[in-house]
């Protein structure tokens, strides 16, 4: 059963790269890639990767689809045809990557297979010792807070370099005064729009913390719960207008938090240098695994907040912009 | 404490300065900022040499967890040299970078500009200083990522700046998709990420998933060296990016890319000096010796010295594969006194054109005309930097070319000989180019006397008396590089 859904969804994503490939209203492209990336999530749910799942639906079906929309809104809907449609060179590169990534994986160990190096060498670690060392159930959590947090601080600053590109390039400090817009959704026509928009709001608002503190036991943390909080910002911004959204949380804010994200993380582990241990020893903290806990909790927190943040910039930024005369 | 730990405050310092520099309001103050912390960076880094001259390798184990479990940062010589030059190169653009980016970006911006410019340094030589190949990729996006934004400012004086930031970001991220492919076909059949670990058990590990995991890997890094014929980002790049930004792309970025190269010969493919199973190595003499007819051909029909520069940095990154390529200490050696010396020299010639950039507003072959009367400072550094391009004695330019013509005829590899004498020919025609539009060519009107603004004196100049002295006294280059080679592949030097 599995494995027919599998095929079944893996046909749908193949067909939907084709058609992506050759349509040229861009509209539809950005509607089906916001299908493809649900697709994907249904395949991260296959794999019993359900975090993962969560942050593909927030931010590739849900933020990236708003943003290439309003990138659209800019510039255009149609695609204009320049050159060859498809080049003979470009067709002979790609079948050779696709037949290397085949010919590479045929002698791959099975999938989930106990036996396999990767579930044999550094994992077993992961999984014996996560509960005696952090304390916490959610052995993705230890991995990507603790053992690899220094990856995580990084990826947390890419998140940061991101939204500092688009103020930087969608004319940060010399632009306009915020432009004024409409209300998507207006008061009169719009009212099942609005009225699920009032109930879905706040209950994301709530959802949001849960999935952040909740991430030692189930799947989740401040990624998922920053995509979540700024996904539900940004369709506050959608249904009530960009206006209303600057007003609750002004760009400058946004922009404050954003850094003092990235400074709680690499602060963290400042801190425990400061202490005399090593960058990101969360055991200079406390001993034991309370000590674990503690910057987990920290690091996770700088993490939301930059992530909350950055969404909801790159969302306001490209919302705010009037398009080129 | 601060010595303990220099491992990861090196990476850490500007990493977390950035987002303090980027809320900075005032731009004066910022630009000030990002010069200490650059400065800073740079002390950092040479107590990281001063530890690993005598071939100590730092281990330092993030988070205190021992690595595989956890990352490593695995800093040895070559690691330290690399990160010296990338935080050297960020300090002397730093004390110009105001300067040039006046009338090109707008004052409100440029805090940011700098923080994004801290972050790309952070990226870079984060790179050089991890052990572990999953940490390289992270670092590899923050460098790329904040190295597309800097080449987009460039808009506020050249419009083509965002389609040359444009063709980067499509094929960078191509480019980062194929590193990360490579990493998780590694990863599935060794199941470690640390690159030391990873070389040991790559022995074992099924042949075809290494094969294809190393091919993509190898073509990542490519792209990022721009080897040909993956090349067509970087001459755009160089030439439409910040002058500022230009210079210190092309002091660091394609470098970091070839450290890459060095690095997983080592780590990550069991063979030393030959990059994989596939061996690679076989590969890059022909593409190398492309790179060098190509680049310095094109360079000669260019228009703008920019694009000149960059096309001649394509042949001499030809120059450092073509030693790499030779195989063995020797060439290591010979590819990795290229990297230094041509970082030298190039960055002498950028942070010279920038200057001639702040005087005259273009760097288009007419612009230059009366220049060697109006700027003769800088004129001169853009001949001494030429003649070193060329590789005429007492210049830098000399010792790097003399090492690889050296190894080649060991080898009695005679094209590698011609090819190479043949384009320090042709680099004669474009640096004659330049002599002819700065010297010869008749201005327009005759122009007041004014010559580099005085920020662009201490970097330009110290990079020209860099090229000079590095010429005439060239024994500690040689015995960094002979040693950094020893080192890697594991033998006394």
């Amino acid at each position: 059963m599995e494995t027919l859904l599998m095929i079944g969804l893996l046909a749908a994503l193949g067909a939907l790269a084709v058609a992506i490939a050759f349509m040229d209203d861009l509209l539809v492209v950005t509607m089906l890639s916001g299908i493809f990336s649900f697709t994907c999530c249904a395949i991260f749910v296959l794999f019993d990767a359900p975090d993962v799942a969560f942050t593909e639906a927030c931010v590739g079906a849900g933020v990236s689809t708003v943003l290439t929309l309003a990138a659209i809104r800019l510039t255009g809907r149609r695609e204009k045809r320049v050159g060859r449609r498809a080049s003979a060179v470009g067709l002979l590169v790609s079948t050779v990557c696709g037949l290397a990534l085949v010919y590479g994986t045929l002698e791959l160990p099975r999938f989930g297979d106990p036996a396999a190096p990767a579930n044999l060498h550094v994992a077993p670690h992961y999984l014996n010792e996560s509960a005696a060392e952090m304390g916490i159930p959610n052995v993705i959590t230890s991995v990507l807070g603790a053992y690899r947090g220094y990856d995580t601080m990084g990826e947390t600053v890419v998140v940061f370099t991101a939204a500092l590109g688009v103020l930087l390039l969608l004319g940060g400090s010399q632009s306009r005064p915020l432009h004024r817009g409409d209300a998507p959704a207006r008061a009169d026509r719009d009212v099942i729009l609005r009225s699920v928009a009032t109930l879905f709001v706040p209950m994301t608002l709530f959802l949001a913390p849960y999935v952040q503190f909740h991430g030692a036991y189930s799947p989740g943390g401040g990624f998922q719960a920053g995509a979540i909080l700024g996904g539900a910002l940004i369709l506050y911004g959608l249904v009530f207008g960009i206006d209303r959204l600057n007003r609750l949380v002004p760009e400058r804010v946004l922009q404050v938090i954003a850094a003092l994200g990235v400074l709680t993380y690499g602060g963290t582990g400042l801190v425990t240098l400061a202490l005399g241990r090593n960058f990101l020893d969360y055991d200079a903290l406390s001993a034991g695994p309370t000590g674990q806990q503690i910057g987990l909790t920290a690091i996770e927190l700088g993490v939301f907040m930059t992530v909350t943040c950055v969404m909801t910039l790159l969302f306001q930024r490209f919302a705010s912009r009037r398009s080129e005369p | 404490m601060i010595a303990q730990n220099a491992a990861v405050l090196v990476v850490v310092l500007p990493l977390l300065s950035a987002p303090l520099v980027a809320l900075i309001r005032n731009p004066a103050i910022a630009g000030a900022a990002a010069l200490v912390i650059a400065a800073l960076d740079a002390v950092l880094a040479t107590l990281l040499l001063c530890q690993t001259l005598d071939g100590t390798v730092i281990s330092y184990h993030l988070g205190n967890w021992a690595p595989p479990i956890g990352i490593e940062y695995r800093i040895d010589l070559l690691a330290a040299a690399m990160a010296c030059l990338l935080s050297y190169a960020a300090t002397l653009v730093a004390l110009f970078l105001p300067v040039s980016l006046q009338g090109a970006v707008s004052p409100g911006d440029r805090p940011r500009l700098f923080a994004a410019f801290l972050l790309c340094l952070a990226g870079l030589v984060g790179i050089v200083v991890t052990g572990d190949i999953f940490n390289v990729f992270v670092f590899l996006e923050i460098s790329s990522l904040s190295t597309y934004v800097l080449i987009a400012m460039g808009a506020g004086t050249d419009r083509r700046a965002l389609t040359a930031a444009f063709d980067y970001l499509i094929l960078g991220a191509t480019g980062a998709t194929f590193f990360v492919i490579g990493i998780a076909f590694l990863y599935v059949v060794t199941g470690t990420l640390n690159m030391a670990d990873l070389g040991e058990r790559m022995a074992t590990a099924p042949k075809r998933a290494i094969l294809v995991g190393s091919s993509f890997i190898f073509v990542g890094v490519a792209l990022k060296a721009a080897m040909l014929p993956l090349h067509r980002w970087m001459p755009n790049a160089y030439a439409y990016a910040p002058a500022a930004i230009g210079t210190f792309l092309a002091m660091t970025a394609t470098k970091v890319a070839i450290y890459m190269l060095i690095r997983m010969s080592d780590f990550v493919f069991d063979t030393p000096g030959e990059i994989g199973r596939v061996n690679f190595a076989a590969l890059l003499p022909p593409i190398g010796l492309a790179m060098l007819l190509a680049g310095s051909v094109i360079a000669v029909t260019t228009k703008d010295l920019r694009r000149l520069l960059a096309y001649s940095s394509i042949a001499n990154l030809g120059l450092m594969l073509v030693a790499l390529g030779l195989g063995g200490v020797a060439g290591i050696a010979a590819a990795l006194v290229n990297l230094f010396n041509h970082a030298i020299i190039k960055g002498g010639m950028f942070a010279t054109t920038a200057a001639v950039l702040h005087r005259r507003g273009s760097t288009r072959m007419e612009a230059l005309a009366g220049l060697s009367k109006d700027m003769p400072v800088a004129f001169g550094l853009l001949v001494l930097g030429g003649l070193a391009l060329i590789g005429v004695p007492l210049t830098a330019g000399f010792v790097s070319k003399l090492v690889v013509i050296k190894l080649a005829f060991d080898q009695a590899n005679w094209l590698v000989v011609g090819g190479v004498l043949l384009t320090s020919l042709i680099t004669v025609a474009y640096i004659w180019r330049i002599v002819e539009a700065g010297m010869l060519a008749v201005p327009e009107k005759p122009r007041p006397r004014r010559d580099l603004h005085p920020a662009f004196i201490l970097p330009a100049g110290l990079l020209g008396a860099a090229t000079l002295g590095l010429g005439i006294w060239s024994e500690p280059m040689l015995t960094l590089a002979s040693r950094i080679a020893a080192q890697m592949i594991g033998t006394a030097p």
